[in-house]
């Protein structure tokens, strides 16, 4: 019967956004609690400057007047590394579409209920989407009460800046996903899957460290400058990148699907 | 396709990868109405050929049908219309059996919780705990529950009475024989003959993945014969005992200990032995394989089986 995985999903799950929203966005007020005022944003910077410009441009600070707004320094201290933990959770939930219970033995249970294996996954693909969104609106409040509390800012900013987590998240989704259903072994899964997290910040920073040479090429391969959480608060939403990594994400979801359509369960 | 035949498969084959076939060249059908019984021992192919029928696994060669459906194009269509009890149950630790029983429920448009109730009574089974408190006898009479409560038209059953106390083991005979009585049909998987025998109408033998014979259970089970091991107190030859009615394959593994097949009556051998100062006697009943050699020609293989009459 439809929607009956979806909303089972949704309602074992929810409470994840409420942990995961408010850890990430008790993170975000805690950070605007600590920048009373512009002043001291301008102290900051100053201590920034001492920093190689190479090192500045791998945590995506290109001009340092970005960070004398707090809007920027949001950008560069929050937005910049929050997609690290939006991915984890991103990934624990990728292996749960499938990875999870066909490695308990599960699968087995479910799949001999009247539901193909595709709707079986879209069904969960849809709640791990809903809940990834939830996630961001429960650390924007958080964000929104900093600002109302400590900062004055653009809540509009800040709201597309949360938001902008959400494509990246989907291609970290769609990769795992994939994985899950392609691998058959969850450990095995786990362990591609948080690689291409890291690695995908990792080539992220260190392409833009380099910009001048060719490693800069790495930027371009990976989800993270697509994602783009330092610039985020200067460049705007970039819809091409977030076009990217939706089109990227959904282009996984459907391997993925294909693949566990095509092959045996469990063994 | 005949047409009281439920499930047929053809030529249904199955290789894990360049290993030797888990499944080879299957033809079976099991008739609407009747128990059938899927016999062999552990890694004969059984819960292999299950998969299949499930549509989990996907056959190297052949095809299976249920309800005149393909098993693969029409996996969902037939799925609605089967109850399945894995061989080992996992589920979702966390929630209770009741929220377990709801959501498979619903996957299926709904069940009767009156029906779901009675089973719950029946099986003597707590609905309120968490999946991960169940012991696994309590997990297999939850299995039972799931593959029971929507009355589904065939049931698929690997091993359903292992871990089941002797009690249950009765009551879910009685529920095997109301779901025949009520026009099921139930396929079910064992290692274990007395069960088969118990329940099932006709039962198919399955050996290293080939099926080696399909016979009614009485014809089946008539072939009477024991292993029987004497230990006497002082020294004795073969000659002892061959020769007498019933008895072969006669060894002796010790200066004092005769082993047997004996078929038939015990008098015979008793009064051959009557003159000696016996220590022990120990009687085995034949293995799966013993019983289909001996029912199919040959020597029981000396090799034995962990299975039981």
């Amino acid at each position: 019967m439809r929607g009956v995985i979806f909303w089972q999903t949704l309602r074992h799950h929810w409470r994840q956004a409420l942990y995961w929203g408010g850890g990430i966005g008790l993170l975000g007020l805690l950070i605007l609690l600590m920048i009373p005022n512009v002043d001291i944003l301008q102290q900051y910077a100053r201590l920034l400057e001492v920093m190689p410009p190479a090192m500045m441009q791998a945590f995506g600070v290109t001009d340092i007047s970005q960070v004398t707004t707090p809007e920027g320094f949001l950008a560069f201290s929050y937005f910049s590394y929050m997609m690290l933990i939006m991915g984890a959770y991103a990934v624990g939930a990728g292996l749960n579409v499938t990875a999870v219970e066909e490695d308990r033995g599960i699968l087995d249970v479910l799949l001999s209920a009247p539901i193909s294996r595709t709707q079986l996954m879209i069904e969960k693909i849809l709640a791990y989407s809903v809940i990834i969104l939830l996630i961001i609106l429960v650390s924007f409040g958080f964000l929104a009460a900093g600002a109302v509390f400590s900062i004055p800012m653009d809540m509009g900013k800040l709201f597309a800046g949360s938001l902008n987590m959400l494509p990246a998240s989907l291609t970290v989704l769609g990769f795992t996903v994939f994985v899950g259903a392609w691998v058959r072994v969850r450990t095995t899964a786990l362990a591609i899957s948080a690689g291409f997290v890291v690695v995908g910040y990792f080539f992220d920073f260190i392409g833009r460290a380099a910009s001048e040479s060719v490693i800069n090429v790495l930027t371009k391969i990976s989800y993270y400058s697509y994602y783009g959480g330092g610039q985020f608060m200067s460049t705007g939403v970039v819809w091409g990148n977030v076009a990217i990594l939706i089109a990227v994400g959904l282009i996984l979801f459907v391997a993925g699907v294909a693949v566990f359509q095509r092959r045996d369960i469990g063994l | 396709m005949a047409n009281n035949a439920l499930i047929q498969m053809e030529n249904l084959t199955k290789v894990y990868g360049d290993a030797t076939p888990a499944l080879d060249s299957l033809n079976l059908t099991v008739n609407r109405g009747e128990i059938f019984g899927y016999l062999g021992p552990n890694g004969a192919g059984k819960t292999t050929t299950i998969r299949l029928l499930l549509d989990l696994i996907r056959p190297t060669q052949g095809r299976a049908s249920i309800f005149g459906l393909d098993v693969k194009a029409d996996s969902v269509e037939i799925r609605k219309r089967i109850g399945f009890l894995p061989g080992e149950l996992n589920l979702w630790d966390r929630l209770t059996a009741r929220e377990i029983v709801n959501y498979l429920g619903n996957l299926r448009g709904g069940v009767d919780n009156a029906y779901v109730k009675q089973l719950a009574e029946r099986l003597s089974f707590d609905m309120s705990k968490r999946m991960r408190t169940y012991s696994t006898g309590n997990k297999r009479k939850l299995g039972l529950i799931l593959a029971l409560m929507h009355k589904p038209d065939l049931l698929i059953l690997d091993e359903p009475s292992s871990g089941l106390d002797p009690l249950m083991q009765q009551t879910f005979n009685q529920l095997m024989l109301e779901a025949k009585a009520n026009g099921q049909t139930v396929f079910l998987s064992s290692h274990v003959l007395n069960e088969v025998q118990a329940i099932c109408d006709r039962v198919g033998i399955l050996r290293a993945g080939k099926l080696q014979a399909v016979e009614t259970v009485e014809r089946l089970t008539h072939v009477d014969f024991r292993r029987v091991t004497i230990t006497f107190r002082d020294k004795v030859a073969p000659s002892l005992v061959s020769g007498v009615t019933g008895v072969t394959s006669v060894s002796a593994d010790n200066t004092n200990v005769l082993s047997m097949q004996l078929q038939g009556d015990f008098d015979p051998l008793l009064k051959a032995i009557n003159s000696t100062y016996v220590q022990d006697i120990h009687i085995e009943e034949p293995t799966l394989e013993d019983i289909f050699l001996t029912f199919y020609g040959g020597q029981p293989a000396n090799h034995r089986e962990k299975a039981t009459v």
